[in-house]
């Protein structure tokens, strides 16, 4: 067989701390010999479509031009990607300890998430700030000035998104888009409702219909939906609904396009949407002010309102047609979840927000519960949360919601400023190899903190060099987001991850996996997490620069490479097939109410670290979610971030249903059912065509309590 | 017994089944046993069950908001639901629901008897074939059938 050498230049200490790790090792991170083939990777693309590589860029049914590039280099990627880190590591700390952090990460017990991109920055969350002030001062090829209409302002919203997501290597988000959305839409509404307002229903109704007539829909058909949506027959009421129809159709329109597959390895930008209650918009953006001078208080009414009308559409799924092989509409319909935005409602603790506010924060909470009731495809969270997946929280939301002595819970964002919250990598720790490490018979809580100080010192000096590494390239002009945007490398955080807190706590006291946590256990978790905490409180004091924790973090395949890691390394002794990324692991055998006793308990000292998943196989009425929601509210008070996470079945007929009969079948018409999707992680994909292999065998064993 | 049963009412439940059914609903429509979503529960073994270990179950489980009695035929075994309410009641103000498929004229005396009770609440009426669901504004669910509905006693 012919072979054309494609090699990497690199230092020599690089080459043998590389070559260092054992093949079988490196064929986890798709680092091992014959991954490095990319003569292979392009052969197997095509004939096999299982290149190997992250579990979710796998290629499954993704095949195309642009996937194709993103898996067969990934392993070039990561190889620079670790390079490009030890290199920093060593001029900052030594070659010693950049031997070390390749090894740990590579072969021990650290992970770096996203690992082709460690001079990349992770997740960040930015305001539309500078969009609405400045325009896309990011671009200086195309003339541009800021946007002037609601309708600019969406694609330039939709386009930076889209941007983001090429530059950073997680979540990518406008946190504020729908409050500066209010900014464009109100003086719209507000010209409609004074100048047509006297105007007779049937007059204004002409007018409304110009702007849904379409070619599918005539002036009857329009007629006919108009008088179906506004009863009450009043011009006021049309008005709204005519303008919300608009509106409705330009945030449709941002859901289509950013679930679209444009990132590298044929991903969609991950993106997420927080719905803001009346308490959280009052209560949390004091700094807020728009470029008129007004405040957040002054377009309430208008934010609310938007955010009803996306969710609203969101909440009942997508329609379309059911296609036939040819990819041709066959005229059923059918409904369908999409991944993105990932949505969370941030609702108010009570701590939050002004009195006079109480009832209509509660009413608007509940209008949003009954809307997701019917799928669940929303997060719940108490407590300001900026759009993001994770627990970074702004300075003013941490003194407000947390009272323990918890410290590292993400002061990242100046509360007098627009500034960017997010992470720039996460170092995740795999907590159950820590305590595989120790002798049998040493394990204890003592000696397990012991070891796990000395990673966490590891994982600190690692982040410290991709932050040191970070600043380089930003020197370099090699992001074009930056100040300008409000993304300020310093606000951003450096995060400890971590995975399998229940393995590791089962090892420490040599129970069995799949026993319930003892409130001894509990006492364990709770000490780990503590201790973890401090330490990034410690690097803050040190280093000056964001530390902040995050267990567990939501990584779609770290929990299955850390587990073949420790397999190699401790054969048989792993008894657990994956690591947990939740506190109680959803493959347990208990009921919901014990599901959320733990998550609840380990939340206590340090909240919301991870979005408890509630996997749930009912069909529920409004009112029972409504209910449920209150009373989870009230008996485990410190659960500050759920989700319901059914599975979501469609059938044949294109019915989309949260359970199934007894045989299987559709609930509404017996047929079969042709697509699963559930939360794989953190986002909604197809069980049957989108979850990697270990992810799919993962979801095979998740307990679903059955509440019927 | 089931416990976080939330399709039979509104709230988090305690679903207890009653061991026996006289299978009215579907002889009256001359109808297969088998039709009946409950068929399967009058083939399992039964159980007794202290009251006490009722309660305690009810309890310990912090989501639980109600007890509710249902598929087979709760009223046919009156006494012992009547005895379990009344000790129930004792400490607790939590709301009871029995799923019955009898209508009031037919359990006038149980209906009066269950009156001194707070929070008792009835869905009444046969399971009808082919019948279409109805929404429930008290249980606040869907039901099988429009000819059935919920009452607080």
């Amino acid at each position: 067989m012919g072979k054309i050498n494609t090699g990497y230049s690199c230092s020599e200490d690089y080459e043998k701390a590389f070559y260092s790790i054992p093949n079988e090792y490196r064929e986890i991170e798709a680092l091992d010999d014959s991954s490095l083939d990319k003569g292979l990777r392009y052969k197997n693309y095509h004939s096999k479509r299982t290149v190997k590589g992250e579990e979710n860029a796998n290629v499954g049914s993704n095949i195309n031009p642009n996937n194709r590039e993103g898996v067969i280099h990934e392993p070039d990627r990561k190889i620079h990607s670790y390079e490009v880190l030890y290199e920093q590591i060593k001029e900052d700390f030594g070659k010693n300890r950049a031997d070390e952090s390749l090894n740990e990460m590579l072969k021990g017990s650290l992970l770096l998430n996203d690992s082709d991109g460690s001079d990349q920055r992770y997740c960040i969350a930015v305001s539309a700030h500078s969009l609405v002030t400045k325009g896309r001062d990011y671009v200086d090829d195309i003339p541009n000035i800021a946007p002037q209409h609601y309708r600019s302002f969406m694609h330039t919203v939709i386009e930076q998104i889209m941007q983001l997501s090429s530059e950073f290597k997680g979540a990518t988000v406008i946190f504020d888009s729908i409050i500066y959305l209010a900014y464009y839409t109100k003086p719209v509404r507000d010209y409609l409702m004074e100048t047509f307002s006297h105007m007779s229903f049937e007059d204004y109704k002409k007018i409304a219909i110009k702007d849904m007539i379409n070619p599918n829909k005539n002036y009857k058909e329009c007629c006919e939906i108009i008088d179906k949506n506004v009863a009450s027959g009043k011009t006021l009421d049309l008005i709204n609904f005519s303008f919300n129809y608009l509106l409705k159709n330009e945030l449709q329109g941002f859901t289509y396009i950013i679930n679209n597959k444009y990132r590298i390895s044929g991903q969609s930008p991950f993106t997420n949407l927080s719905i803001f209650t009346p308490r959280i918009l009052d209560g949390n953006f004091d700094y807020f002010k728009y470029p008129n001078d007004m405040k957040i208080k002054d377009y309430m009414n208008e934010i609310l309102d938007i955010q009803l009308i996306f969710a609203e559409f969101f909440s009942q799924g997508l329609r379309g047609y059911i296609r036939d092989e040819q990819g041709n509409p066959t005229g059923k319909k059918m409904t369908k979840l999409v991944p993105f935005p990932v949505v969370t409602l941030a609702c108010a603790n009570d701590e939050i927000g002004s009195e006079h506010l109480l009832e209509l924060d509660k009413e608007y909470k509940e209008k949003i519960e009954r809307l997701f009731s019917k799928y669940h495809n929303i997060n719940i969270f108490k407590g300001l949360k900026l759009a993001l997946c994770c627990r970074i929280l702004t300075e003013n939301t941490n003194s407000k919601n947390h009272n323990t002595e918890m410290s590292s819970l993400g002061v990242v964002s100046h509360v007098e400023s627009h500034d960017a919250v997010g992470s720039l990598r996460v170092v995740s720790l795999g907590l159950p190899n820590i305590a595989l490490s120790i002798n049998k018979k040493d394990r204890n809580l003592e000696n397990y903190l012991k070891s796990l100080d000395e990673k966490l010192n590891v994982a600190v000096d690692i982040l410290k060099s991709q932050r040191n590494l970070i600043e380089i390239r930003t020197k370099e002009g090699f992001f074009q987001f930056g100040e300008n945007q409000g993304v300020k490398n310093d606000k951003l955080a450096s995060t400890i991850g971590g995975l399998g807190l229940y393995e590791a706590v089962k090892i420490i006291t040599g129970e069995k996996w799949g026993t319930m946590y003892t409130d001894e256990e509990l006492k364990i978790a709770n000490s780990i997490l503590k201790y973890i905490d401090k330490k990034c409180q410690e690097a803050i004091d040190k280093t000056g620069n964001i530390y902040n924790m995050e267990l567990s973090i939501p990584g779609e395949s770290g929990a299955m490479r850390l587990r073949k890691r420790d397999y190699l390394t401790y054969g048989d002794e792993v008894e657990y097939i994956e690591l947990s990324n939740q506190f109680l692991p959803a493959t347990i055998d208990t009921n919901i109410h014990q599901k959320l006793r733990v998550e609840n308990e380990l939340c206590k000292f340090v909240d919301s670290t991870t979005i408890a998943h509630i996997n749930i196989d009912a069909e529920l009425s409004e009112d029972a979610v409504v209910q449920l929601h209150k009373k989870i509210a009230e008996v485990y008070p410190h659960l500050s971030h759920y989700a319901f996470n059914p599975i979501t079945y469609l059938c044949k007929e294109g019915h989309l249903h949260t359970t199934v009969t007894d045989d299987g079948l559709c609930i509404e018409c017996d047929e079969v059912i042709i697509d699963r999707s559930t939360r794989s992680i953190g986002y909604i994909r197809s069980i049957d065509n989108e979850f990697g292999k270990g992810r799919k065998d993962e979801q095979s064993r998740r307990v679903y309590y059955k509440l019927k | 017994m089931e416990e976080n049963n939330l399709n039979h009412y509104y709230k988090n439940g305690l679903l207890v089944a009653t061991v026996g059914c006289d299978w009215k609903c579907l002889k009256e429509q001359g109808l297969d046993i088998s039709i009946c979503q409950n068929s399967h529960t009058s083939k399992m073994q039964t159980k007794f069950i202290s009251t006490k270990e009722l309660v305690d179950k009810f309890n310990e489980n912090l989501l639980s908001e109600c007890i509710i009695f249902a598929g087979l035929e709760p009223i046919l075994q009156f006494d012992e639901v009547y005895g379990f309410i009344k000790e129930f009641r004792k400490t607790n103000y939590n709301d009871v629901v029995i799923f019955t498929g009898y209508y009031p004229e037919e359990i006038k005396e149980e209906l009066e008897k269950l009156k001194s009770f707070e929070n008792i609440y009835i869905k009444l009426g046969r399971y009808i074939q082919n019948s279409s669901k109805i929404y429930d504004p008290i249980g606040k669910i869907w039901l099988s059938g429009s000819n059935q509905y919920f009452i607080k006693l």
